[in-house]
């Protein structure tokens, strides 16, 4: 017994010391990664990821052509589109009649993933609104961006993917000041023109085929639309996007794309509670909210079929690791 | 029978005999003198003087403890014997060592009572009376020089004396008579068988103070032979914290595949165990063999980066549903973090061997030095952990799925210097720091690389005498 107990502490310290904490993964998180970064700002630094973002969906791809300022002209995009510009109309930000050369560029946004790409959602002061279609026009001199003059117009005739409407309107688009260089403008909004004469629906049959659009005839360039309000015939109610800590509102947008109109709302950050947020949205609608971020280098793209506002107006979802161009070509499906 | 005729049929049968010095008894009691060359050498006359005093300690101690002879061990008697021995003996003297208060007795067969007698015998013998007998009880006084011994001694004297305080109870002790193998007679009297019997039980005496006698004088030069064969085994109960040393030699990979796997292995301390059977060849020389179980340890270090960790959370937070309806919603989703793990594993190397040596120790009993050498058997090899491959990345390795290290390293050589305190009767504690040199890699054919542990460390054990 004595042997034993003589060998016993030698045999503990032996056991003792065998004994150690293996198979760990000691796991340290990186300091300065986006991902770990899962704080709320009130307000958004011009360096957040989602400017990035906004870049990288709207891809600004223009049409671009070259007009005489003295001269009338009638620039047709195929047969989808018309714009009729009158010559000597345009003067500079003084108010100077300009002449010569000047560079046109039109963008086109007819698609709800167009108003995503572009971030233009449909929404004037915060109601929603159906669209039909909208056009950015920029005419430009030396560098220097041209205006309409008082009193003239530039008409725009296209062809629309749905049947006109007939209560649409004309609308132009307010932006921030000065103009921001990125797509993402927190400020923009859908003024409409209280003149509702400027926009007219048409339609032109061609054999067995029959073609459909608007003509607006515009008082401004830049951001020009043709809308309506959605006039509710139900409740109006908020809803919420609700995604992981990950997502703040410095690298996510998350938008609601209304399946039976063509509206796209833009769901504004809420810092109080840490989640996307928008009103005004009748309740019984169906929609998809569609949430892009952009965390360091990768994108994510998150949707949520919702048919049931007003039951629950809360929606969690989590987006998923995706490639620009997957993000691209479920934007232009929509 | 007169008591002539009983003196003449011991004088007959004794007069003559000598018994022989058993062979080696005196190369056993020199080297024992002479031996402890080195390390704790005593002085030539320290030694006589230790064993004179184990004399008189030993004389004293039969003195004081007479009546516990009976406890005495036979296994401490050291009296040379013939094989083949009868049990009918008398103890006879057969040397005096002149100078010394010693003797020794042995036990002569009754057939080989036969007068044989050394030349010393025959004067010893023919210098007394005829008429009296030398009583070789050694009872009578250890401390008595040679001179006391040999007083002869009347029988009537003898008789008187030694019957003073027995002549009462034994007057009812039959007379008798004895056969000579000659053909005479001899009657016993009453007398003459008190008498006798008076000597049997000095003999008996004589046997049991000669057990307790030769035990302190003896015993010590059983251990001191160093040409038999010691009998003694021991056994050792170690355990050993070891460090291993890796030595990995390039055969096909590349040298920055190499430097990733040093780079992500740190040895750490591993410990063997084990337990050996010690068999010495003499004071000195001893084998050692057992079985031995070891682990070698190493940590496997590999940093996994842009490693995402998932964390379920739960958040609260208030909305508002409507202008003055507000709700708490409670929401579950998950929050990736992201980062660099450091994947921590411990790789064991296991091996159980069978460690086999030759020792050579010096020292005294409480101390001793020793070292070792030998080779060690691997019986088998298995292992546990993870490792980096040729891509980089971490593989488990283990007994099941293992191709590139053996179950089986071959032989290893071993050496170790070992430091033995007695902490009891039977028991030392050792320390024995050793290495162990591995002769064959443990890698397999198919490995890019040769790998070889050698192993250092401190045995730190009991050895446990198993003779007593």
């Amino acid at each position: 017994m004595k042997k034993i107990a003589s060998f016993l502490p030698l045999a503990l310290v032996l056991l003792l010391g065998s004994c150690a904490k293996e198979g760990l993964n000691d796991f340290k998180p990186y300091n300065n990664n986006e991902l770990n970064d899962t704080a709320w700002v009130k307000s958004i630094g011009n360096n957040a990821n989602i400017f990035s973002l906004a870049d990288s969906l709207f891809q600004k791809i223009y049409h671009v052509d070259s007009i005489d300022l003295t001269k009338d002209y009638n620039i047709e995009f195929g047969d989808s589109l018309e714009i009729e510009i009158k010559g000597n109309t345009l003067i500079t930000e003084t108010g100077l009649l300009q002449d010569g050369k000047a560079k046109f560029e039109l963008i086109k946004i007819l698609k709800k993933g167009d108003f995503i790409k572009a971030i233009r959602p449909n929404s004037s002061f915060g109601y929603p609104l159906e669209t039909g279609g909208a056009f950015f026009i920029r005419i430009t001199k030396n560098g220097k961006e041209l205006f309409l003059a008082p009193g003239t117009s530039v008409k725009i005739k296209w062809t629309d993917i749905d049947a006109p409407k007939l209560n649409m309107q004309a609308y132009y688009g307010k932006e921030g000041f000065p103009i921001p260089n990125s797509t993402l403008d927190s400020a923009h909004n859908w003024m409409p023109d209280t003149d509702t004469s400027w926009l007219k629906p048409w339609v032109k049959n061609t054999g067995n085929i029959t073609k459909r659009g608007y003509i607006l005839e515009s008082k401004k360039l830049r951001w020009i639309s043709a809308h309506h309000v959605l006039v509710p015939t139900t409740k109006l109610t908020n809803i919420y996007g609700i995604l992981p800590p990950n997502y703040t509102n410095k690298n996510t947008l998350v938008f609601a794309v209304f399946a039976n109109t063509r509206t796209v709302l833009s769901l504004k950050s809420d810092f109080a509670s840490r989640s996307f947020t928008t009103g005004n949205i009748p309740i019984g609608t169906k929609m998809t909210l569609v949430a892009i971020s952009k965390i360091g280098k990768d994108f994510y793209l998150g949707t949520k079929q919702v048919n049931d506002v007003g039951t629950i107006v809360n929606y969690s979802f989590t987006p998923e690791k995706k490639n620009l161009g997957q993000i691209l070509s479920y934007l232009n499906s929509l | 029978m007169t008591d002539q005729s009983f003196d003449n049929f011991f004088k007959e049968k004794l007069k003559d005999h000598s018994a022989p010095v058993p062979e080696g008894l005196w190369e056993k009691i020199r080297p024992e003198k002479e031996k402890k060359p080195m390390g704790f050498v005593l002085p030539k006359h320290t030694g006589k003087g230790l064993i004179v005093a184990a004399v008189i300690t030993g004389a004293i101690g039969i003195a004081l403890n007479t009546g516990k002879s009976k406890n005495q061990s036979t296994e401490s008697l050291n009296i040379p014997s013939e094989p083949n021995k009868t049990t009918n003996s008398l103890l006879i003297p057969i040397a005096t060592q002149k100078n010394k208060n010693t003797a020794i007795y042995t036990n002569i067969p009754s057939d080989k009572q036969v007068p044989n007698s050394s030349t010393k015998m025959e004067t010893f013998i023919s210098n007394r009376n005829p008429d009296t007998y030398f009583n070789s009880s050694p009872i009578l006084d250890a401390s008595s020089n040679q001179a006391s011994n040999s007083q002869p001694i009347g029988i009537n004297n003898t008789i008187t004396t030694s019957l003073e305080n027995i002549q009462s109870s034994e007057d009812q002790i039959a007379s008798y008579n004895s056969y000579h193998p000659s053909g005479n007679t001899i009657g016993l009297s009453n007398q003459s068988s008190f008498q006798q019997m008076g000597m049997v039980n000095k003999q008996l005496s004589a046997n049991a103070h000669d057990k307790k006698f030769k035990a302190i004088i003896i015993c010590p030069t059983v251990r001191g032979k160093s040409s038999t064969f010691n009998t003694d085994w021991a056994m050792e109960v170690y355990a050993s914290p070891d460090y291993a040393f890796k030595s990995v030699s390039n055969i096909n990979a590349s040298a920055q595949y190499l430097n990733s796997k040093d780079s992500s292995e740190q040895m750490q301390v591993g410990y063997s165990a084990g337990i050996r059977l010690v068999k010495p060849l003499n004071d000195h020389f001893l084998l050692k063999t057992g079985l031995q179980y070891s682990q070698i340890n190493q940590k496997f270090v590999y940093r996994n980066e842009n490693e995402i960790k998932v964390t379920t959370v739960i958040t609260a937070r208030t909305i508002i549903r409507s202008p003055g309806d507000t709700i708490l919603v409670s929401d579950t989703s998950v929050l990736q973090t992201i980062g660099y793990s450091v994947k921590n594993v411990k790789n064991r190397y296991r091996s159980i061997d069978i460690p086999l040596t030759l020792g050579y120790e010096f020292g005294n009993d409480d101390l001793r030095v020793g070292i070792n050498a030998g080779v060690i058997f691997n019986i088998s090899s298995w292992y546990q952990g993870e490792m980096l491959d040729t891509a980089y990345q971490p593989v488990s390795i283990n007994k099941a799925s293992n191709s590139l290290y053996k179950t089986n390293i071959g032989m290893g050589l071993y050496s170790s210097i070992s430091i033995q305190k007695r902490i009891s009767e039977n028991t030392h504690l050792f320390f024995e720091p050793y290495f162990r040199y591995n002769l064959k890699n443990m890698t397999s054919e198919l490995s890019p690389y040769t790998q070889r542990f050698q192993v250092g460390g401190l045995a730190i054990g009991l050895r446990f005498n198993l003779n007593r």
